[in-house]
């Protein structure tokens, strides 16, 4: 993203769009405030709305047994009660889910990859479904501090915490083409979880080649361990590379790293998620609940002197329901340069003539270039 | 105290159909629990001490018949003696959140029954995929 003199003065920034995470699947309801049966997770996401977030990461927990539902009807059931609780608020399903099929007839239908791949099929749809392209290590426990895991199963459990070291994220290509090709048939937008900048480029390189045409929306995934880590530099070095026409980027952290780097984000015009899934703390190293953890991005927002979105707002910002018809105008609408032809030589550009012309691609924005042009006069 | 039989589980592929069959066979009031695939049987009048169970997908168990549940005081010290006596565990000490925790045991002649001790505190403990 390319940054102009009046580019961090808060009223020029797009209002604030917060997420909210209050499912935590790695926690149990001791740990933390879990919600366990439908009511208490419709309620979380019907709190958090209400204390300012626009986006809900929706996990499943599954209130019979406890764990996380790897039921395809429980998430249907469940996103169809946060549709009518929550209707406005943009429903994010984490993508990192394999659903288990009951009978022996869908144990055949739905093999491998296929029961990663029946999210794109929720009824009703979720707005997004988060992808990860490129398999990736994340061992998410390197960057946690023995203070950040007390009162918690992981406390003085090394068998818990060396299971959690070994987690790893499989993305290859044989699931990401497949999986975008799926979501767009069935019209749910990806939202893209880049571990650093390498799977950016993977994302781009996907962009190009026409696998994913539509508006980009991702967070940066920074919980070290094989992620991008709290190193300042390395963010403000992602942040670059990002087109300047991505809808909107998140900061994605944990614990309490995950509140100095909001409070980045916000300032830099980007936007946030919080949560019991990414972090149980305070600033002053005290518990805080999900809605806690909003509120307190909301009045760090506002103290900054940034609007927080509206659900409306967000999902404009995020132009959530927006497809591109042909990989010329997704990199247009991204602000990035095209694709090389044969034997075209030199750093690229769009193609101009030098001639005023009638915008033909109004944008979000307001067409200016048509008004300002009279219309020609029509004679008999 | 002596140990009751407080409930039991009928198992199938397609549950839905196998309630309607108990519904029309014997005429037990049987209702989904809501969100869950989970059919609860009425086969009494409802009162305290009624006996009811549910109808569920077929766990991986050596069960082909219904389930009983045998409430007991200390599920632990259940399992224990079980295990002493000659039965065997066929299915580890589990949680239903917030409601009680329950084993799956067989006898020394392999007939196979639940145990299942009430505990508002249950709660599973934490799995890695």
């Amino acid at each position: 993203m390319y940054y102009t003199p009046d580019s961090i003065l808060p009223e020029n920034m797009a209002p604030l769009i917060i997420t909210a995470a209050p499912y935590g699947p790695e926690w149990m309801p001791g740990d933390a405030d879990i919600p366990v049966t439908w009511d208490e997770q419709v309620q979380a996401a019907v709190d958090c709305y209400n204390a300012g977030a626009t986006v809900l990461h929706v996990h499943v927990r599954d209130p019979a047994t406890g764990h996380g539902s790897v039921d395809f009807d429980q998430f249907n059931y469940f996103i169809g009660r946060l549709r009518q609780a929550v209707p406005k608020m943009i429903l994010q399903v984490g993508g990192s889910i394999s659903f288990a099929p009951k009978s022996d007839g869908a144990k055949a239908k739905w093999l491998d990859y296929d029961t990663r791949h029946m999210l794109t099929e929720l009824d009703p749809k979720p707005d997004c479904v988060t992808v990860a392209v490129g398999t990736t290590q994340w061992d998410v426990v390197s960057i946690m501090t023995p203070e950040d895991i007390v009162g918690t199963h992981l406390e003085n459990n090394p068998k818990v915490q060396a299971a959690w070291a070994g987690m790893w994220v499989d993305a290859g290509p044989a699931f990401y083409l497949e999986h975008l090709k799926r979501l767009r048939a069935n019209r749910i937008m990806p939202y893209f979880v880049p571990a650093h900048i390498h799977q950016w480029e993977l994302i781009e390189n996907l962009i190009r080649a026409g696998v994913y045409m539509g508006p980009v929306n991702m967070a940066i995934a920074g919980y070290g361990g094989g992620t991008l880590g709290r190193n300042p530099y390395d963010w403000m070095n992602f942040l670059q590379r990002i087109p300047q026409g991505a809808s909107s980027v998140t900061f994605w952290a944990s614990m309490r790293g995950l509140i100095s780097l909001s409070a980045m984000s916000i300032v830099l015009g980007q936007h946030v998620r919080v949560g019991n899934e990414d972090n149980l703390w305070g600033a002053d190293g005290k518990r805080r609940t999900s809605v806690q953890q909003v509120e307190g991005a909301v009045r760090l927002c506002r103290e900054f002197g940034r609007k927080v979105a509206t659900a409306d707002e967000a999902r404009e910002i995020m132009k959530i329901g927006t497809w591109y018809d042909s990989v010329d105008e997704t990199l247009h609408h991204l602000g990035l340069p095209p694709n090389r032809k044969d034997g075209q030589t030199g750093f690229l550009l769009w193609e101009t003539d030098g001639r005023k012309t009638i915008a033909k691609t109004g944008g979000d924005s307001h067409p200016m270039a048509y008004c300002m042009v009279p219309p020609v006069p029509q004679t008999a | 105290m002596a140990s009751r039989v407080t409930h039991f589980e009928i198992y199938g592929d397609a549950p839905a159909e196998l309630a309607s069959f108990y519904r029309e066979a014997l005429g037990w009031r049987i209702e989904r629990a809501e969100g869950v695939d989970y059919w609860r049987i009425q086969a009494e009048a409802a009162d305290a001490q009624a006996y009811g169970g549910g109808v569920t997908y077929r766990p991986s168990l050596p069960v082909q018949g219904w389930l009983p549940y045998v409430q007991v005081d200390s599920l632990d010290a259940t399992l224990a003696a079980v295990e002493r006596l000659g039965g065997r565990v066929v299915k580890e000490k589990t949680a239903v959140p917030r409601t009680a925790w329950y084993a799956v045991v067989a006898d020394p002649a392999g007939n196979v029954f639940a145990i299942w001790q009430p505990d508002p505190k249950a709660f599973p403990p934490f799995e890695l995929d």
